[in-house]
Formats: C-alpha cells, sequence, structure tokens
C-alpha cells in the first residue's frame, strides 16, 4: 500500500486547481464603473472587520467581495443602501462557503448598522443578488487558490540573503504570514481587479518570497503548480509591492515604531487602517 | 408557477416537499421541489443555496439536471428533471433479484457521476439509495446536493453531521473534519453491496458506536499501522480486534470475483487507500461492460 497521500500532489488536486482555472478565465471583467467607486475601499474593509468578527473563512469574504464588485459594476446604488447591498453579499458568500453554524443571523448583521433595515430588505437583497448572478456563485477567488500554491512557497534548496535557510518549517511560517498580508492588501484595492485570482494568488507568493529575502524569487516548482512565468504574474507583484511601500511608510510615520516592522504588525495595519465612515463605529 | 401543473406528491427532501408535475405547453414531465421563505427568517436556507448554485454547473448525465429556478416571495420553486423512482423504491419494486448486468451498469453510472462531481470540486456528501434515480432507460442520477459542498485546494473542515448513519464512513464516525472525497467512495462502497444483493443494507447500524462494530467485524479492526493517525482522531475510540472471518464472498455472494475486488478497494477504513471515482471506472470490474452504457 502506498504512503499516505499529501493531498497537494494527488491527481485530484491537479483536477480541481484546472477546474477553478477555467472557472476564473470566464468570470466577466471587472469594469469599474460603479458610481460608488469611491465607497468601495471603505465597505471593502468594513466587510473584512464583520468578518473577523463573525470568525468566518476568508473565502467567504473574498467572494463576497467579489459579488460586491460585480453587483455595484452593474447599478447605481443609492448611498443609503451600499451597506445593505455589502450586507447581503456576505449573507450569500457565507451560507455558500461556510459551515452551516457560522452563517451570521440576519438580525446579528443588522447590528452592525444600527437596525437601519428591515429584516424584510434582506431577504429581498438576498434574492436580487442570486438573481443577479443567476445563482452562479461557485466561483473562484485569490483565497481559493493560495493555500495550495503556498505549499511549494519554501523549498529545502531556498537561500536566505544568500545562505541556506536554517528552518523550512519557520519560513513557511513567515511565509504565510505574509502571503495573507498580501491576500488582504490585494482585497483592498480595485486595482487588483485587473488581474485573474490565480494571478493573485501567485502575486502573493511571489512578493513574500521577496520581502522574505528568499531566492531565487520564483522557482521551477512554483512555475510547475501555478503554471505561471515570473513575466505572467510581474506586473501583479509590481502592484502589491508598492502598496506594501507605502502601508511600511504609513506605520513608520504615524507610529514612533521600532526599527523592526514585524510582518504581523504590518498585517494587522493592512486589516484595520484607520477608515471611520458610516456604522465603523458600531463594531465595538 | 401556472406554467406548471401539479400531479402528485412524490416526497420530501431535505428542505422541501417534492412533486410531479407537467409543463402545460410542452407536456413535459418535472419534478418540483419547494422550499418556503415565509416561516424561516433566515431567508434562502443555505442547504437549497448550495444546491442550486452547484446543479448550476453540474450538468451530466449522470446528476440530475436543474431546469429552471422560479421564485416567488414566500417560496422558491426548483424544477428538475423527471425520473421515475429512486433506487430504494426499484430495490422495492425487483423482489429480491437484480441481474448482475444492471448491477454493473448502476455502479458504473454510480462512479462516472461521482467522477465528475469530484473533478469539479463538489462533494456530495449524502449517498444513498434514496438520492440515487433511476428512469425508466436505467439510467442512474445522483441527486439531492442539498448537504453537497464545493471544495476547495485543500477540503476544509465542514460539520461531521454528514451522511447517513448507514453509509458514513469509519473516519468520520471517528469525527474526521478534513475529509475529501474519500467520504463519498465509502458510500458508494455501501451502495454496490446493496446493489449486488438486490437491497440488502450492508451496514444497517443503529447508533455510531453499532455501526463502526458492524464495519470492524467485517473488515478486521484497524490498527495505527493499516491507518496511521487513527487513534488521533476526535471521537476516536478503541474497539475490539476483530479479525477479518467472512470472506467478502460470503456476503455478496452473486458478485464476481471481479466486482468483490473493486467492493474490497472501496471499504478501506483509511479513507487515504480508498479507491477515487476515477481509479473505480478504471477496475477490471467493468471490462466487458456493454459500449451501451459505456458511451450512454
Amino acid at each position: 500500500m502506498e504512503v499516505q497521500k499529501e493531498w497537494w500532489k494527488t491527481q485530484l488536486a491537479t483536477d480541481i486547481h484546472e477546474t477553478l482555472r477555467t472557472k476564473e478565465a470566464e468570470l466577466p471583467p471587472f469594469k469599474g464603473l460603479s458610481p460608488q467607486l469611491g465607497l468601495r475601499r471603505y465597505l471593502v474593509d468594513w466587510l473584512s472587520i464583520i468578518n473577523e468578527k463573525q470568525g468566518v473563512h476568508c473565502t467567504a469574504l473574498h467572494l463576497a467581495v467579489y459579488l460586491l464588485d460585480q453587483f455595484m459594476d452593474s447599478y447605481d446604488i443609492q448611498e443609503s443602501r451600499m451597506h445593505l447591498v455589502a450586507l447581503g453579499c456576505l449573507l450569500v458568500a457565507c451560507k455558500f462557503e461556510e459551515e452551516e453554524r457560522r452563517v451570521p443571523r440576519i438580525k446579528k448583521l443588522n447590528q452592525y448598522v444600527r437596525e437601519v433595515y428591515s429584516e424584510e430588505e434582506y431577504l429581498q437583497m438576498e434574492l436580487t443578488i442570486l438573481k443577479f448572478f443567476q445563482w452562479n456563485i461557485s466561483l473562484p477567488t485569490p483565497a481559493h487558490f493560495l493555500d495550495y500554491y503556498m505549499t511549494e512557497g519554501v523549498s529545502q534548496s531556498d537561500l536566505h540573503a544568500g545562505y541556506p535557510v536554517c528552518s523550512v518549517n519557520k519560513s513557511r511560517l513567515y511565509l504565510e504570514k505574509y502571503c495573507h498580508y498580501f491576500l488582504e492588501v490585494s482585497l483592498q484595492d480595485h486595482c487588483f481587479l485587473v488581474f485573474r485570482p490565480s494571478v493573485i494568488a501567485a502575486a502573493c507568493v511571489a512578493a513574500s518570497r521577496i520581502c522574505l529575502h528568499l531566492s531565487p524569487t520564483w522557482t521551477s516548482r512554483l512555475h510547475g503548480i501555478t503554471g505561471y512565468r515570473w513575466d505572467h504574474i510581474a506586473p501583479c507583484i509590481e502592484t502589491m509591492l508598492k502598496v506594501h511601500e507605502m502601508d511600511v511608510k504609513a506605520t513608520k510615520t504615524s507610529k514612533d515604531t521600532k526599527d523592526n516592522v514585524s510582518s504581523a504588525m504590518m498585517y494587522e495595519r493592512g486589516k484595520h487602517s484607520g477608515y471611520n465612515r458610516g456604522y465603523a463605529v458600531c463594531i465595538s | 408557477m401556472q406554467k406548471y401543473e401539479k400531479l402528485e406528491k412524490i416526497g420530501e427532501g431535505t428542505y422541501g416537499t417534492v412533486f410531479k408535475a407537467k409543463n402545460k405547453e410542452t407536456h413535459e414531465i418535472v419534478a418540483l421541489k419547494r422550499v418556503r421563505l415565509d416561516d424561516d427568517d433566515e431567508g434562502v436556507p443555505s442547504s437549497a443555496l448550495r444546491e442550486i448554485c452547484l446543479l448550476k454547473e453540474l450538468k451530466h448525465k449522470n446528476i440530475v439536471r436543474l431546469h429552471d429556478v422560479l421564485h416567488s416571495e414566500k417560496k422558491l420553486t426548483l424544477v428538475f428533471e423527471y425520473c421515475d423512482q429512486d433506487l430504494k423504491k426499484y430495490f422495492d419494486s425487483c423482489s429480491g433479484d437484480i441481474d448482475p448486468e444492471t448491477v454493473k451498469s448502476f455502479m458504473y453510472q454510480l462512479l462516472r457521476g461521482l467522477a465528475f462531481c469530484h473533478s469539479h470540486n463538489v462533494l456530495h456528501r449524502d449517498l444513498k439509495p434514496q438520492n440515487l434515480l433511476i428512469n425508466k432507460n436505467g439510467e442512474l442520477k445522483l441527486a439531492d446536493f442539498g448537504l453537497a459542498r464545493a471544495f476547495g485546494i485543500p477540503v476544509r473542515c465542514y460539520s461531521a453531521e454528514v451522511v447517513t448513519l448507514w453509509y458514513r464512513p469509519p473516519d468520520v464516525l471517528f469525527g474526521a473534519k478534513l475529509y475529501s472525497t474519500s467520504i463519498d467512495m465509502w458510500s458508494a462502497g455501501c451502495i454496490f453491496a446493496e446493489l449486488a444483493n438486490a437491497g440488502r443494507p450492508l451496514f444497517p447500524g443503529n447508533d455510531v458506536d453499532d455501526q463502526l462494530k458492524r464495519i470492524f467485524r467485517l473488515l478486521g479492526t484497524p490498527t495505527e499501522d493499516t491507518w496511521p493517525g487513527m487513534s488521533r482522531l476526535p471521537d476516536y475510540k478503541p474497539f475490539p480486534i476483530y479479525q477479518v472471518t467472512t470472506s467478502l464472498a460470503v456476503v455478496v455472494p452473486k458478485l464476481c470475483p471481479k466486482g468483490r475486488d473493486l467492493l474490497q478497494r472501496l471499504l478501506v477504513c483509511n479513507p487515504a487507500h480508498r479507491l477515487s471515482a476515477d481509479e473505480g471506472l478504471n477496475h477490471p470490474y467493468f471490462n466487458d461492460l456493454s459500449s451501451a452504457v459505456r458511451t450512454g
């Protein structure tokens, strides 16, 4: 009998990956036409915080934001309804992606907006969203690819600042932290919507390797698992590193921090940068 | 709702009543699944939402086809292709005898439907005879995706409350949270034995303990050697060490040796060693499958 299979090496993992890639190729392009595009960043941050409070997995959050982007792209929405749309997207995404017991109750969601909407309005919004997508909401997001790509994120033969990596396991942990930070970054800014989800996930791994001084930055194994060469993902990495640089600068200037900005801190910063519009105060 | 004329109630699904109905214009017979929205203030039940989303993209001859979704304020109606009966009723109607060709054909179609689900990253998670539909052309279709899940790579933890007890694999019975397509393959094995015995369930346990005992009595109690990590599962508890005393030839006397070999490879306690749907389809048992079924 063969030994316990590692899931990412099975034929099934390859099949699923292929299915997700086929699906993402069919995603409609993001046009950036929403008159409310200026609210997007705030809404995404707001949903991220709610998501964290509710203990929901990041695939549900990424799906919710994807639904929100497509929906906003096609409708002119009254500002007073934006929170309802955002919460509706989160509700639908959670019902699809999450365990039953983790799906937030409508009453609970309504508390985040000081109960301005009626339950009836949530139900209508839910149906409106589902109809708009014709119930096709089984869609891949960067979060659906990242775990798979991270399995090849660090290898024995990597060099760290020119020397062999001391602990592959430790490096993996750091890499995961950085990857999730970049995943958050990619959610926040709509400039990432021109890239395919799998490109963003691959770029998260590459950008993390750059920040961790791992070389070579893009290995043949990463090429193998993602199917992307360096030049495929370079523009996305560049955008990520720019945002990252701005983030580091902002942290350094806003706080009298120590010289070392830990990845955990950047991660936190990325998450809760100080937007305070609408119902942000409601979250306590 | 005027488009369809209700003919009779067929049964109860995971979340709603199912009716046989006729399209008034085309006279096509369909199955309507009603989901009431008014008594649940949480909107569309997640099981219905997932079933619709997943079936929308699973278009395959061995998976029940979802034609349409209609919604009015207080209810949702799912319009499915109609099949004459489910496998459970089929068992009742064939009074203890199914010819080996039919067993092979049904098993092949079950594995083909599953292989399609699995390669499209969908787990069914509730395979049982009641959820397999049979139409009058002898076609088998997977139905009731109310517990189904789109899974990622890796498959994430979901609740263990899946799969009717008799068809639930030992890893899930021991509380395993991170399971994969192997969950459906165990159920497929149980159904295979039930087909071969014309409707007699293989492991009709009364509770989780009884279920595991029945499994281990037949297959032998697994050990850390045959199943590394078993004793670390959340609900693991030691069971008496049963040795394999009964050959599968006694359990499924009508099944040919190749069929027994396939069954043996599906009913493996260690989920990592269970055959996949694709591997099952390529098993020698199907070498002499009629070409009508293979291409059908």
